[in-house]
């Protein structure tokens, strides 16, 4: 196999030669497989394109011109239907381009032509086609299909999506949480008490942005998710409580300032501050000496953010200590917050004040810094 | 007399429906899928209404808007913005800058076509 002249070499240089060449053999292989794969795969969004474009003009000419589904002559309806379905027999390509096509509409569009694009979408059967690949191996694959079902508002593959929260990977997971959620099945926030796994932030907002986008979705009281050892669910659930103004978890979340984390001890006092809880008030000081400087600068603005008057002593003295520029600015916003009170404590204060106080005194009392507008 | 209507919209799935649906309405249109179409179309023709995105490539929405009040054929054109985009804030920087509406998608097609037509039949206001 080797040149003749190599084989008068030592033993040590044919074996590298022979290695050399079979890394240099696999290399080029990969190479080409590589290349033949982007080809195939351009080839194939090419083809997409072209069948998109197929079927959305064909759905703009002759379903689309109808602005609600009765409107539709069954007969009519049916020779159209007939067609698409023609279309998706013919091939793997516009059955993609089908299902895509009409999510794509289902994004844009909203009142009574959605019953048509629903309603095509389900006699069509693409649906059953979407379903079936949640039993693809490729992850992707199986979280698109959980994207694709909660876009289309398919309550029919409920069980499907049931099952896929059990999947083993945590993307697909999401997903169907989030199909849940936009389905607005019964028990949609189980998960929050089942998922063990560490979700993203990523994983919240997409979470947070399917409750958004869910209709008539009774929330449900978060007090007893707020007790989960998972930490990711707990910053989840803060995100939604802040988002929704869900007043009633106040104490829930005032009693776990004391599980001494950190990064959610931030979370927990912002929240209180944006929902101005008078009655976080006292345990926010309480706490404040204990926690790290970010988690203090927090506790003023939260405070700032209340601005009840009955911390504002605490607040001027802290503005006054000077220890650092991350409290002297928060001390100082929390003071402007309290408008009323806020000349006469600066007033007050402005005797024996350093430079950088009394600069940072004039930035806060230009409404417009206050607000984080300049 | 045919109504031109300007629609600058990239995603082709909604540009080539909203363009049969005017059609199919009688009216006169025209699309753009990008800024710098939408600037050569209305730098050369006036049009009666511009119905455009926020996000379209080559260009800001803002931007967009910016130009077509100065630019000299369109400068009375009434401007309806489409948009996915739905921060409140963005809604009043968009009013402010000289837009007659202003439509969220998901969009019905009956509000869209009712404010199309209130658009085209009511007096026109110049904001500078």
């Amino acid at each position: 196999m080797l040149p003749l002249f190599v084989t008068s070499f030592p033993f040590l240089i044919q074996l590298t030669a022979i290695l050399s060449l079979i890394a240099f053999i696999i290399i080029c292989a990969t190479i080409v497989f590589i290349f033949v794969n982007r080809v195939r795969r351009a080839g194939f969004k090419r083809d997409i394109i072209k069948a998109e474009k197929i079927v959305y003009e064909d759905l703009s000419d002759n379903f689309l011109i109808y602005n609600t589904l009765s409107e539709i002559p069954e007969k009519k309806l049916e020779q159209e239907l007939n067609r698409l379905s023609k279309l998706k027999n013919s091939s793997k390509i516009f059955r993609q381009a089908l299902i895509e096509t009409m999510v794509k509409f289902k994004l844009n569009l909203s009142g009574t032509m959605v019953e048509i694009i629903e309603a095509a979408y389900l006699r069509l059967g693409l649906n059953k086609l979407v379903v079936s690949k949640l039993k693809s191996s490729i992850w992707s694959k199986r979280a698109e299909a959980l994207n694709q079902i909660q876009e289309m508002n398919d309550s029919s593959s409920l069980a499907k999506v049931e099952a896929a929260t059990k999947d083993r990977n945590i993307d697909v997971r999401v997903n169907a949480y989030a199909a849940l959620i936009r389905l607005n099945a019964s028990d949609c926030f189980t998960f929050l008490i089942e998922e063990k796994q560490q979700l993203s932030a990523w994983h919240q907002v997409y979470l947070l942005d399917a409750i958004s986008k869910a209709t008539n979705l009774q929330l449900p009281d978060f007090s007893n998710y707020l007790k989960v050892g998972n930490k990711s669910i707990i910053s989840l659930c803060i995100k939604i409580i802040v988002h929704y103004k869900r007043f009633e978890t106040i104490p829930t979340m005032i009693g776990l300032l004391n599980r001494r984390d950190e990064e959610l001890n931030y979370q927990l006092i912002e929240a209180l501050g944006l929902l101005n809880a008078e009655e976080a008030e006292e345990e926010l000081k309480e706490i404040y000496q204990q926690e790290p400087e970010n988690n203090k600068s927090q506790i003023l603005l939260a405070l700032g953010n209340i601005a009840s008057g009955a911390s504002l002593q605490f607040i001027t003295a802290e503005f006054l200590k000077n220890r650092s520029h991350l409290l002297l600015k928060s001390a100082t916003q929390a003071m402007a917050q309290h408008r009323p009170a806020f000349a006469s404590a600066a007033l007050q204060t402005s005797q024996n004040l350093t430079s950088g106080q009394q600069l940072m005194l004039k930035h806060f009392k230009e409404p417009l810094n206050l607000h984080g507008i300049l | 007399m045919k109504k031109e209507i300007l629609i600058i919209e990239d995603e082709k799935i909604v540009s080539y429906f909203l363009e049969t649906r005017l059609k199919k309405d009688d009216f006169g249109v025209e699309v753009a899928l990008d800024g710098q179409e939408a600037m050569r179309k209305i730098h050369h023709k006036k049009y009666d209404l511009i119905l455009t995105d926020m996000m379209i490539p080559n260009i800001s929405g803002l931007e967009l808007i910016m130009k077509i009040k100065r630019s000299g054929l369109n400068l009375k054109t009434p401007i309806l913005v489409l948009s996915s985009l739905s921060s409140a804030d963005l809604i009043v920087d968009v009013l402010s800058s000289g837009v007659n509406d202003y439509i969220t998608k998901p969009f019905s097609i009956k509000v869209l076509m009712a404010k199309i037509h209130q658009l085209l039949d009511a007096p026109v206001s110049v904001t500078n």
